[in-house]
């Protein structure tokens, strides 16, 4: 019989990354709610094949599994679609701020979340890993499991595609 | 260096991927190129915009404590803690339910609703994901809230929510939670049916009018359709038998 993972030991591991794997599962999903069931099952399998992880930074190995989880999750979902409303996008701008200063602000976010949200999956998450979470291609490559030519030709199309998306909004916008 | 492997070094050389001497060499030639420069300059805007404006999701409160670690400790039981494959087969498999129907927690009640339950082919969106994907403009649920004033009166953020039946369980006495702002609502009754035994009543809209009876076991629980009326459908959940459950 396979011995139960340690679970302090995995939880000193695995939770401090809990930001990190939210936010990839909600980029992933776009959904809040399916962001944190996908969160909740990713931990729970995390923690079944603990024994797999070899240490170090448990970042790259969780976010592999939150990402399998998504997939899997998105795969079985697909047909379906919710919004869930969105907490970011109607919390009050701070009271500082003038009225066109959050109206170029507001448009600047929908834009680039809007661009970012188009691009396909496998850009999307490499480029939440590699600008939101910072992480070098190395654990990129670790968490989405190709090669690290891959990351860099996923990024460099990403970054393409971003820039054209927001260079023919401001077009529209300006016309 | 030319342009050309430089123009490829660009994004490496912006992630700081570079070697001392490769970076060195890039960053001689940005100094040198206009052309190569003004690439590099937009591949940094376009960095600031995204740090700038792309959101960090911030995992909400109550996600770490009162799910994951919650859901960890009922893996790490000793019955759990090799019935992870079992309970995947269990869901591929739904009639292996049946028979296993020791009595659960109130709180187990609520994680099977939550991760089991609203997995089934009625659709995870009309039922919990619909409920617990409702905001609300926060105001916090009524707990005096009765059938009768549901909708009207009683909301929940779905934080509340996951709160409410992740990890407090939910209240022993008669309780009604309403969605408010839903086009047709969605509607969870929380109902005692017995001393030491809970049942979960769901109710959310429906298209499918009349229709026959319907029920689904989970891992030990029991699900059934009760009725349509009104344009709901009426679900309950229960770690008691079918006979018993069909009766709250």
């Amino acid at each position: 019989m396979k011995a139960a993972p340690n679970l302090a030991l995995f939880e000193k591991a695995m939770l401090p990354h809990l930001g990190a794997a939210y936010n990839l599962a909600r980029w992933l999903t776009r959904n809040e709610d399916d962001a944190q069931d996908v969160v909740q099952e990713a931990y729970l399998r995390a923690f079944h094949f603990f024994d797999g992880f070899r240490g170090g930074d448990g970042r790259a190995w969780l976010l592999a599994v939150v990402r399998n989880t998504a997939l899997t999750w998105l795969r079985r979902e697909r047909g379906s679609t919710h919004v869930s409303f969105d907490e970011e996008m109607h919390v009050p701008a701070a009271a500082a701020a003038t009225v066109e200063t959050k109206l170029v602000e507001g448009a600047k976010f929908a834009e680039l979340r809007n661009c970012l949200d188009l691009l396909p999956l496998e850009f999307r998450e490499a480029v939440v890993m590699r600008e939101l979470e910072e992480m070098p291609y190395r654990d990129i490559a670790e968490a989405a499991s190709v090669p690290i030519g891959t990351v860099m030709s996923r990024l460099s199309r990403a970054r393409q595609r971003l820039q054209d998306c927001l260079a023919a909004r401001l077009r529209e916008a300006s016309e | 260096m030319t342009c050309a492997p430089v123009k490829s070094l660009l994004e490496p050389y912006l992630d700081e991927e570079l070697d001392a001497v490769q970076r060195a060499q890039v960053a001689e030639h940005l100094a040198a190129c206009g052309s190569c420069a003004e690439m590099h300059a937009r591949l940094l805007e376009l960095r600031t915009a995204i740090r700038a404006h792309a959101p960090y999701y911030r995992a909400p409160d109550g996600l770490r404590d009162q799910r994951i670690r919650f859901s960890l400790r009922q893996a790490d039981r000793p019955a759990a803690a090799t019935s992870w494959r079992a309970d995947r087969h269990r869901r591929r498999h739904p009639a292996i339910g049946f028979g296993r129907m020791e009595h659960r927690p109130d709180s187990e009640i609520a994680y099977l609703a939550r991760r089991r339950f609203d997995r089934a082919a009625t659709s995870c969106r009309a039922t919990c994901g619909r409920l617990m994907g409702a905001h609300s403009a926060g105001r916090a649920f009524d707990p005096t809230g009765t059938p009768s004033s549901l909708g009207s009166t009683a909301s929940w953020t779905s934080r509340r929510t996951c709160e409410t039946f992740s990890a407090q369980g939910y209240p022993a006495d008669r309780r009604a939670y309403g969605l408010r702002g839903r086009p047709s609502g969605g509607r969870v009754l929380v109902l005692p049916a017995a001393a030491s035994t809970s049942s979960i009543v769901f109710t959310w809209p429906s298209n499918a009018a009349g229709g026959r009876r319907r029920s689904l076991a989970r891992n030990g629980y029991q699900a059934v359709r009760l009725e349509y009326r009104d344009g709901m459908a009426y679900w309950a959940v229960s770690d008691i038998e079918l006979r018993r459950t069909a009766a709250v």
